[in-house]
């Protein structure tokens, strides 16, 4: 017998197949039986891991696309609500434009005007009711503020809310806003804008210039900002101021202009604030004692040379604790502070000290442009050795510095990083007279973009200006490279509301939003959107905002918020009646010597424009003409000086056209030209009675008419009906805005359904089990069973003894 | 030659006959028994004698009784028993982690996943609403749950696997101590091996059991010359003659969690598990479960971490008077210090040279957290720190030796902690007024060192910057904590871009720092207004619900590689791989069983066939024989009586 006998098939044997076989069977049955009680094919991951991978991302998909489809349904019903409510603005306004166009004729009578005014302050309440309006527990024109954004107080109606878009996700990577900004949809708020515009108001030199209009507005008010020239023959040039009179209204540049100022020459003064460069804050504590003008912390040796120039320090402890000074040199070497101006008492080891100010983010730099950073090569000399810093981590200026200085430290390179003395730019020094070269590395432009790519080998690579912009957290004493803000205050007017803000305690910009709206005037501090200087957000419907000098200080100048005539809108002359102009010349000048000059006012938008048309007009830029206009803004008035030859003549100015210009400006007048010799003829205006900032809102334009109605006033009801028209163009922007919002949901929308039917089928022919493939399989898998157990039943049964006899 | 002779060799025919008969008997008997090897009488004719020229036979003798048996296929046979235990076990644990992992029905972790930040979405929309920041609270709690259960699940499915590990070695021991009686009464029966086959039977039971050993633990064996069989586990004996060596577990710790090893009582030495259940069992708990939970953890951690970036630097609608870390570290040592290994290390002695000139001891009793490399993710203890060369000593190797230039961080946080800064935002609750304060969290290791924030500097340039308005200090149990010096005032933070608020779980989503341990923060659920939909004190800033919706897709984890829902999936293909992996190697093992059960049931089995067959021609046979011994006896009749 051979030892493996193919062929020889034992009891146990057939046993053992026909169980392995039954055994397949059912636990095939049993899959399919599960499979199609569950309704899927993939009952374990196991069955088909590729599957289950795929399905799980696809139910993914499908999750994501219902939350998304969820999100569009809310802000479409949410955008609905907002264009339902300002459709119904829009109506009130009709309807208070109506009564202001029928009580403005002379048919309307006191007793009509008043019963006319109670319904308009009923239209205001229902409008702050509209304003007000609520979608699942959010304010539509609220921003993201929580309450009421729009309340009645002070005689206006105050925005409590703010201007933030609610940001909603429709897809991955597509947000938009839900919301419409109380800006774009009722027009509330305005903003108070830096600015110092101005015109020459005598003949300078080229290294000066005057303006009178600018007398009194403080000490160096505008020391560190470009003054740029509007017209003339220096138009377009730019100075820095290094001095200001405020008892003449002199400016003194850095260096002359091209030619002498004649007067009449128009000028901005560039409110650029400018900060410097800053590591940020520090806290710690005198670790050796010192005189009062300097302080030593070992803590801060390293930090880079001149890292904390121009921020103030606080003293926390010792003889000077509560005192502050400006710190306007810092030796990284040894960790000594230098002030400007010296403590009042010598330092102990263990004073503890703050310096509270936000780092310069690398986002702040260029002009707000920001700078992203890849890694420099720094040399020590042409062909010395080097060091490769990446700057790729680094956030702000801090993390600049330190590693630069990290980089040298673990290179042993003798150069030291700092910042200029200037404060806009970086330093590097060598610390044994070598020479240094920076080189971009990896193909990147890190060096250059910060300004301290080099040309040759130089002793020291001062660093070019970083122009970085203001932060909540930028310290006043860094405002105009170092110079910074007075901080003697402000004095705010608005409406009935009034207050004085003094920023004695105000280390930061925060700080002086904190106060100004701890000053209780409805007026809130922002930084401009350019980064460069600060606005005031006037947030009363129907209210002035005014913003003046306090104390013979300069903070309101320095800021660009001091309130004067030249700043104002022409349509906020005369009560808001505007200036009416007429097609064509609007007045005629007569000068002394009987010659006369033409004046067109269309288009000249403010009091500037209109003493630049004028002054224009005069040609005297080119000529040395003898005239030229200004503002008095004591008086708040235009003048008029024609300082030319005589001739004999009255120096005039009348209307031209049927044009009302000359009367609204008050200046429609006649200077009699006295016998004998008068250089100086001064025509001086009537004073105009002009708002201060108000909004343009749908409060501010029915407010206006309930006042004009109550004071009887046809010429100011005729004018809030031009504003009521006005505002309700805002109104149908808004709506606007939100339907085309509202549209655009509507394509997401259908986009996102789209997706989710085509994920839905992709999943279930994934994971859903295919049952008329299940229920062949079945069948087939109970017929091979059944054939199992029936030829099992044969094949155990039979056997030799069953025919033994 | 005579007639007598002849009786007697009938005779012959008639015991043999009968032997074979009985033999028969048995096999039929024994058609069923597991492991029964059928036997077979050896007939030989007994030698003639010689007549004249002629050689006259004088019968059958019965040679011996015969298992029918391949030796090299028994051992074959055990082989694949040993295979097919550990792939069995093996594969029983995966259907356990599927089933654990009942997502691809549509509840599970998945779900939960997808329900938290789609609350997250809701919220977003109405970030004012109680409800939906307790919805979105009652979500983050359910994640959290899922996470638990699967991980304390895999946990109490180590423990049972650890149990069933000490009752197989106590079955190998019945099993090994059995074997050894068995080969002690084979020799008696044999006398060691004068007569090889008396011992059939035993020798039948001696190899089921050896069959059910090799179930357990994967075995050599060596037959002697005496009958005995020696059983090797590895290179050691189980089973020498007719002594076994007793067999016990020890336990170890692997990547921390209990493995209990089976190893030999009397010397210590672990038993070398080649194959067999225990070889199965050991596998699961060291590897497929801890590779699971590792994943699993990993996934976790994610969550807690992005979710906890987002909550601990936005506002709630209430800010704080009062908050302390879920999280304590050594007050004085260095939040996070980053260093990369020089040189190869050997064993728990570590150096980095750009650890070198801190002073000695400052990294004493913080742990390593390996960033990169084949230990990622892995922590150690440091012991000992020497800052002259910056080596550091840890409690414990690492599986897989440190590379030159792996990196790592030194810390006590939890989670990782980068150099950065974040706000401490300071409200006075009556006027409404913000104050911020930037603290430094520096991490950059600048020179001179050590130079790094700590605990305590943190809370000493909060005191510096903010102490008029909030005092903080660390606890003695090295937490941080923030309080407001007046009752108007209160405190949030924001913009933090070191994550240490994360890290250290000041105000945090979830505490805990794995999936055992995920949950809710206890004052966030008490206080669902401290939840943070927005990064201002604005109500309806919705900024943070936002982030907190888009951490579902962006791509924080694997090294910025993939999002939750990737790992998730990753995961889960990953197991269902694992799993059709590890059954498709049981169901081909079955296979191979199978088929060599064929081969040795078609040698040794018993065909009843063929009995029948071996009967009917051995009562021929005996009928025959009989028949010759009447005709013998017919002659003999004749010749006594005819005489």
């Amino acid at each position: 017998m051979s030892l493996n006998p193919i062929g020889r098939t034992t009891n146990a044997l057939s046993r053992d197949a026909i169980l392995q076989g039954l055994f397949r069977s059912q636990s095939s049955l049993l899959l399919i039986q599960e499979q199609l009680a569950a309704g899927k094919r993939l009952v374990r991951p196991s069955v088909d891991p590729t599957g289950t991978s795929l399905a799980l991302g696809y139910r993914g998909r499908i999750g994501r696309n219902e939350a998304y489809g969820r999100n569009v349904a809310d802000a479409t019903a949410r955008l609905g609500h907002a264009d339902a409510a300002l459709g119904t603005v829009s109506d009130l306004l009709d309807s208070a434009r109506t009564i202001a166009l029928a009580q403005a004729t002379g048919t309307a009578t006191a007793a009509t005007r008043l019963g006319a005014a109670t319904e308009v302050g009923a239209m205001i309440d229902q409008l702050i009711a509209l304003a007000n309006t609520r979608f699942e527990g959010r304010a539509v024109f609220g921003g993201a503020a929580g309450g009421a954004p729009f309340v009645s107080t002070a005689g206006g109606v105050a925005f409590a809310g703010d201007l933030a878009a609610i940001q909603r996700s429709f897809g991955d990577a597509l947000a938009a806003a839900d919301n419409v900004a109380a800006t774009n949809a009722l027009g509330a708020t305005a903003l108070l804008e830096a600015e110092a515009t101005g015109s020459a108001t005598a003949a300078t030199g080229a290294g000066t210039l005057t303006d009178s209009s600018f007398a009194g507005h403080g000490t160096d008010a505008y020391a560190g900002f470009d003054l740029v020239v509007r017209t003339g023959p220096n138009a377009g040039l730019s100075r820095r101021i290094t001095a200001f009179s405020s008892a003449t209204g002199t400016f003194t540049f850095a260096s002359a202009f091209p030619a002498a100022f004649a007067g009449g020459e128009g000028f901005d003064v560039r409110m650029d604030l400018d900060p410097t460069l800053t590591r940020g804050g520090k806290a710690g504590a005198a670790t050796a004692a010192s005189g009062p003008g300097t302080l030593v912390s070992t803590a801060l040796a390293g930090d880079g040379d001149n890292a904390y120039n121009s921020l103030e320090l606080r003293v926390l402890t010792g003889a000077n604790a509560g005192a502050v000074r400006q710190v306007t040199d810092f030796d990284s070497a040894t960790g000594t502070l230098t002030f400007g101006t010296p403590f009042g008492a010598a330092f102990a080891a263990g004073d503890q000290f703050e310096i509270r100010a936000a780092a310069t983010q690398l986002g702040q730099l260029r002009g707000g442009l920001g700078v992203s950073l890849g890694s420099v090569r720094v040399q020590d000399g042409v062909g010395g050795p080097s060091a490769v810093v990446d700057l790729s981590a680094a956030k702000d200026i801090g993390d600049v510095l330190d590693s630069f200085n990290n980089a040298f430290a673990t290179s042993g390179l003798p150069i030291r990083a700092g910042l200029n003395a200037a404060g806009n730019g970086l330093e590097l020094t060598h610390t044994a007279a070598g020479t240094i070269v920076v080189s971009e590395e990896g193909g990147g432009n890190s060096a250059a973009l910060l300004g301290i790519l080099t040309a040759g080998s130089p002793l020291v690579v001062t660093g070019s200006d970083l122009d970085p912009v203001l932060s909540q957290g930028t310290q006043l004493a860094q405002l105009r490279g170092g110079l910074g803000l007075d901080k003697t205050g402000l004095a705010i007017t608005n409406g009935t509301l009034a207050g004085t803000v003094s920023l004695a305690s105000a280390f930061t910009i925060e700080d002086l939003a904190n106060l100004v709206r701890g000053a209780g005037v409805q007026a809130a501090v922002e930084i401009a959107p350019d980064g460069r200087s600060l606005s005031l957000r006037q947030i009363l419907s129907g209210s002035d905002l005014r913003v003046t000098n306090t104390g013979g200080g300069e903070t309101a100048s320095t800021l660009g918020w001091l309130d004067s005539l030249r700043r104002k809108d022409a349509a906020q002359l005369n009560a808001g009646s505007g200036v009416l102009t007429s097609a064509g010349p609007d007045l005629r000048i007569t000068t002394k010597t009987g010659a006369t000059f033409d004046v067109d006012l269309d288009g000249a938008t403010t009091v500037a424009a209109i003493v630049d048309r004028i002054n224009t007009a005069a040609g005297n830029v080119s000529l040395g003409s003898p005239v030229i206009a200004f503002t008095d803004e004591s008086t708040a008035a235009l003048v008029l000086q024609d300082r030319g030859a005589d001739g004999g003549s009255d120096f005039s100015v009348t209307a031209l056209g049927g044009s009302f210009a000359a009367d609204m400006l008050g200046i429609a007048k006649t200077v009699t030209n006295p016998a004998g010799v008068d250089p100086v003829l001064t025509l001086t205006g009537d004073p105009l009675a002009a708002d201060g900032l108000r909004d343009a809102s749908v409060f501010t334009a029915l407010l206006q008419l309930r006042d004009a109605l109550t004071s009887n006033d046809p010429s100011r009801i005729a004018a809030a009906a031009d504003r009521i028209a006005a505002a309700r163009t805002t109104v149908l922007d808004g709506r606007a805005e939100a339907g085309a919002r509202a549209r655009h949901l509507e394509l997401t929308k259908n986009r996102l359904e789209d997706e989710t039917v085509t994920f839905q089928g992709l999943l279930s022919e994934t994971e859903d089990v295919d049952l008329a493939e299940a229920a062949t399989k079945l069948t087939q898998e109970q017929t091979v069973l059944q054939a199992s157990l029936a030829s099992a039943a044969k094949i155990l049964q039979t056997t030799l003894f069953d025919y033994l006899g | 030659m005579s007639l007598f002779t002849n009786l007697n060799l009938g005779l012959t025919a008639l015991t043999a006959q009968q032997a074979a008969v009985q033999t028969t008997g048995h096999n039929i008997s024994n058609a069923t028994t597991p492991g029964y090897a059928r036997q077979r009488v050896d007939l030989a004719a007994i030698e003639g004698q010689r007549y004249g020229n002629a050689f006259l036979g004088r019968g059958v003798a019965i040679g011996s009784v015969r298992r029918v048996l391949d030796g090299s296929l028994e051992g074959r046979l055990r082989d694949s028993t040993s295979q097919l235990g550990a792939a069995n076990t093996r594969s029983a644990t995966f259907a356990r982690l599927e089933a654990l992992f009942n997502d691809v029905t549509g509840q599970g972790l998945s779900s939960a996943l997808d329900s938290f930040f789609a609350a997250a979405e809701t919220l977003a929309a109405r970030p004012a609403d109680a409800a939906a920041r307790g919805s979105l609270i009652e979500e983050g709690a359910a994640l959290a749950d899922a996470f638990r259960q699967i991980a304390t699940n895999i946990v109490a499915d180590r423990d049972s696997l650890n149990q069933q590990v000490r009752s197989g070695v106590e079955e190998v021991n019945r099993l090994a101590s059995e074997i050894a009686r068995l080969n002690r009464d084979i020799v008696a029966s044999e006398g060691g091996g004068a007569s090889p086959n008396a011992a059939n039977d035993l020798r039948d039971r001696r190899g089921a059991l050896l069959r059910e050993l090799a179930q357990k633990v994967a075995i050599r064996t060596v037959e002697t010359s005496t009958g005995a069989v020696n059983v090797l586990a590895g290179s050691e004996f189980l089973v020498l003659e007719g002594t076994s060596a007793a067999v016990t577990t020890v336990a170890e710790t692997d990547r921390g969690s209990r493995v209990d090893v089976p190893a030999f009582a009397a010397t210590g030495t672990k038993l070398a598990l080649g194959g067999g259940e225990l070889a199965g069992l050991v596998e699961s708990v060291k590897k497929d479960l801890p590779a699971f939970l590792d994943d699993l953890n990993d996934l976790a951690r994610g969550v807690i971490y992005e979710v906890n970036r987002v909550q601990s630097t936005g506002t709630g609608l209430v800010r704080f008077s009062s908050l302390v870390s879920n999280f304590g570290v050594p007050a004085n040592a260095p939040l996070s210090t980053a260093g990369a290994v020089t040189g190869t290390p050997g064993g728990t002695t570590v150096r980095a040279a750009d650890l070198a000139g801190y002073p000695d001891d400052t990294f004493n009793g913080l742990e390593v957290v390996v960033r990169t490399g084949a230990n990622a993710g892995q922590r150690r203890k440091v012991l000992d720190f020497d800052g002259a060369s910056g080596t550091m000593v840890l409690d414990r190797a690492f599986d897989v030796p440190f590379a030159a230039g792996d990196a790592f961080d030194v810390t006590a946080l939890p989670f990782a902690a980068k150099d950065g800064s974040f706000d401490l935002r300071v409200t006075n609750e009556t006027t409404g007024a913000v104050t911020t304060f930037n603290i430094e969290v520096d991490l950059d290791k600048s020179l001179p060192l050590p130079s790094d924030s700590t605990l305590a500097t943190i809370a000493a340039e909060i005191n510096a910057e903010a102490g008029s308005m909030v005092t903080a200090s660390v606890t003695a149990d090295g937490r941080l904590q923030i309080t407001a010096n007046s009752p108007g005032t209160r405190f949030s933070f924001a913009n933090d871009t070191s994550a240490f608020l994360a890290a250290i779980g000041m105000n945090s989503f979830f505490s805990g720092r794995d999936a055992l341990t995920i949950a809710v923060d206890g004052q966030l659920a008490a206080d669902p207004a401290r939840l943070s939909a927005g990064f201002t004190n604005a109500a309806n800033d919705n900024g943070a619900a936002q982030a907190m919706a888009a951490i579902r897709s962006a791509k924080t984890l694997l090294g910025g590689t993939a999002s939750v829902e990737d790992y998730y999936r990753g995961l889960a293909g990953a197991l269902g791989t694992k799993s059709a992996e590890a059954s498709d190697r049981a169901e081909s093992q079955s296979y191979l069983e199978a088929q060599l059960e064929a081969e040795r049931e078609r040698l040794s089995g018993v065909n009843l066939d063929e009995e029948a067959v071996n009967l009917l021609t051995h009562q021929r046979a005996y009928q025959a024989a009989a028949r010759f011994i009447a005709t013998v006896d017919t002659l003999l009749d004749t010749l006594i009586n005819q005489l």
